[in-house]
């Protein structure tokens, strides 16, 4: 990967191989990696119940089987539990004045921690996403149709970590202003889990609720990528596809402008 | 010259405490602030191949200084050139040519071995892979890291994560070492090898280097000219041999005792004594420290010594009869 960056452009190789080190990195603590795909085996499993007591075994709710509700709630977990450690990373190095240190290389800060990020997020993707395949066929089964979605869905479901790893980088930087940044990734998190329809579809919501969230920025990190996976639309997955890409350059863009700001505070306040 | 500066000022805002409840409550509103010199009116040149130690104690500008001198922070008034790019407009120009060593934050990755890292600052540096290769077995060779390349940094001991830290900022062959603390919270071995191989750097390859410390022993052993700043000021700039004479004239001996501290010597004045332990000054202008020791151990059962140099802040108000 790193040789073809290096063959395309020569000064992206080093965010790729940041990139790949942040996912290497990882691999130092397995026993964590493994606790997140345990989690994952409980939610799974506690979710599958619900939907079997609500639906019953063969049931429906909204036109998704237990099956496609059960492999929906794996694909929007594989992409919260990657959630990367960045925000946290650069809150301490706001708080320290250590940033500082980050800036005496000839690279770009932001970008820089975006791929340490996406590394992150990559390599916990992998056990979270074969805890929770393994339990998802143990409870339900295989899903159909699953190799036809995978065009339309595995892009979506990198843009959805591209857009988890976009958020961290952005609330990171607002420790420029705040103390302690961690209240932002919580409403976050919840927005995700509420309007973003992290534990379940949209389509089980009311349809004017379900409308309005499918187009809010959450929803293309849980509910588009897992629904294009479990029930493939092609006639939505251009839309799917622009409202991703749409907010990763909203977030890119809102992420190197308060770094800018950000790199103001720190002229006027020290180091 | 490599680093040359005029009237150089940097202040900063910094928020004022908060007197009371009441004053703390307002101050979410409207907080206060005051303005606080960090650089003030500093004028410095540095040559070629010059080894030179920025000291001072905590607070008095040395980091600000090095971050004005990187472009990290941009100055307020006054000039700086830095291998003849201004830093403010060329930092990232200027950052090929510039090795950092910064103290307090290590750039290796943890995890991984050294190597891992090497090769990263050589994609950082856009060195091609053949000189990056050249590069990182040159300095295997003079830092003494072979054994430990592959190693994660983790596992290495802190002597040996040092050194790796030193050659990961020479990877882009840099004309200009700034070293900011580089030995802090260091024992005294370990201190003493890294004192050696920047000195090795400086001397042998020719690196201009510029290091900042509160520590006189790093003064002494690795730099030829030495400048005092205290409150964003310079106080003193000069030869080191010059300081040593004229100002780091006394050496400070902690002793523990198995009894009261029994000792006459006309050259030692004894700070402190108690029933177990001794802090004595010895004016090393008169006596040698060996002959005081000896003193020591011949009226004395000592369990434990320190030599240690005073602490900067007394060699600044010996400098300035002024009191930091």
């Amino acid at each position: 990967m790193i040789a073809a960056l290096a063959r395309g452009a020569p000064w992206l190789r080093r965010y790729g191989r940041a990139l790949t080190y942040a996912g290497r990195d990882q691999l130092a603590y397995p026993a964590a990696l493994l606790t997140r795909g345990v989690l994952l085996v409980i939610f799974v499993f506690v979710f599958n119940t619900l939907w079997r007591a609500i639906a019953g075994d063969d049931g429906e709710l909204r036109g998704l089987t237990v099956v496609q509700l059960t492999w929906y709630l794996v694909f929007t977990e594989m992409v919260e539990l990657a959630r990367p450690t960045i925000m946290a990373e650069i809150q301490e190095q706001v708080q320290d004045g250590s940033i500082a240190y980050g800036l005496v290389r000839p690279y770009s800060y932001p970008l820089f921690a975006l791929a340490r990020a996406l590394g992150q997020a990559l390599t916990r993707t992998v056990p979270v996403g074969v805890a929770g395949a393994l339990v998802a066929l143990a409870l339900v089964g295989p899903l159909p149709g699953l190799a036809a979605a995978l065009p339309g869905g595995l892009p979506l479901f990198a843009g959805a970590l591209l857009l988890n790893c976009l958020w961290m980088l952005v609330i990171g930087i607002t420790a420029f202003w705040f103390e302690s940044v961690l209240p932002f990734q919580w409403i976050h998190q919840k927005l995700v889990f509420i309007v973003g329809g992290m534990f379940f579809p949209l389509d089980l919501l009311p349809p004017w609720l379900a409308g309005l969230a499918a187009r809010l920025p959450f929803a293309f990190q849980a509910y588009w990528p897992a629904r294009m996976l479990v029930d493939p639309a092609p006639e939505l997955f251009r839309e799917a596809l622009l409202g991703t890409a749409t907010y990763a350059v909203l977030l890119a863009g809102l992420a190197a402008a308060l770094f800018h700001l950000g790199m103001r505070r720190v002229q006027a306040n020290g180091g | 010259m490599i680093i040359e500066a005029r009237n150089l000022r940097k202040k900063f805002r910094v928020r004022k405490p908060a007197a009371g409840a009441m004053d703390a409550v307002r101050g979410m509103v409207a907080p206060r602030w005051r303005t606080v010199a960090a650089v003030d009116d500093i004028d410095l040149d540095v040559a070629p191949g010059e080894a030179i130690a920025f000291i001072g104690p905590n607070g008095a500008g040395k980091s600000t200084t090095i971050k004005l001198l990187t472009g990290i922070l941009q100055r307020d008034t006054g000039s700086v050139s830095v291998l003849g790019l201004d830093p403010q407009r060329h930092r990232r120009r200027l950052a090929y040519r510039i090795g950092t060593v910064f103290g307090q934050k290590s750039q290796l990755w943890f995890h991984l071995p050294p190597l891992d890292t090497f090769r990263l600052l050589a994609d950082i540096y856009d060195l091609e892979p053949r000189r990056a290769r050249q590069r990182i077995a040159a300095l295997t060779e003079v830092f003494g890291i072979g054994r430990h390349l592959t190693t994660p940094v983790r596992k290495l001991s802190l002597g040996e994560r040092i050194r790796c830290e030193i050659a990961a900022s020479l990877i882009h062959d840099p004309e200009l070492l700034l070293l900011d603390e580089p030995t802090i919270g260091l024992d005294v071995v370990i201190r003493q090898r890294i004192r050696d191989l920047i000195a090795t750097v400086n001397r042998e390859r020719g690196v201009t280097v510029f290091l900042t410390s509160h520590d006189t022993g790093d003064m002494e052993q690795v730099c030829r000219r030495a400048v005092v700043i205290n409150r964003g000021r310079i106080v003193w700039d000069g030869a080191v041999d010059e300081l040593k004479r004229s100002v780091l004239t006394t050496r400070i001996m902690d002793l523990k005792l198995a009894g009261p501290l029994a000792l006459d010597h006309p050259e030692v004045t004894v700070r402190h004594a108690d029933r177990y332990t001794a802090k004595l000054e010895v004016d090393t202008a008169r006596t040698r420290i060996e002959a005081v020791v000896r003193a020591v151990l011949q009226r004395n059962t000592v369990l434990d010594v320190t030599i240690s140099d005073p602490p900067l802040e007394e060699v600044i108000a010996a400098l300035y009869g002024d009191a930091p």
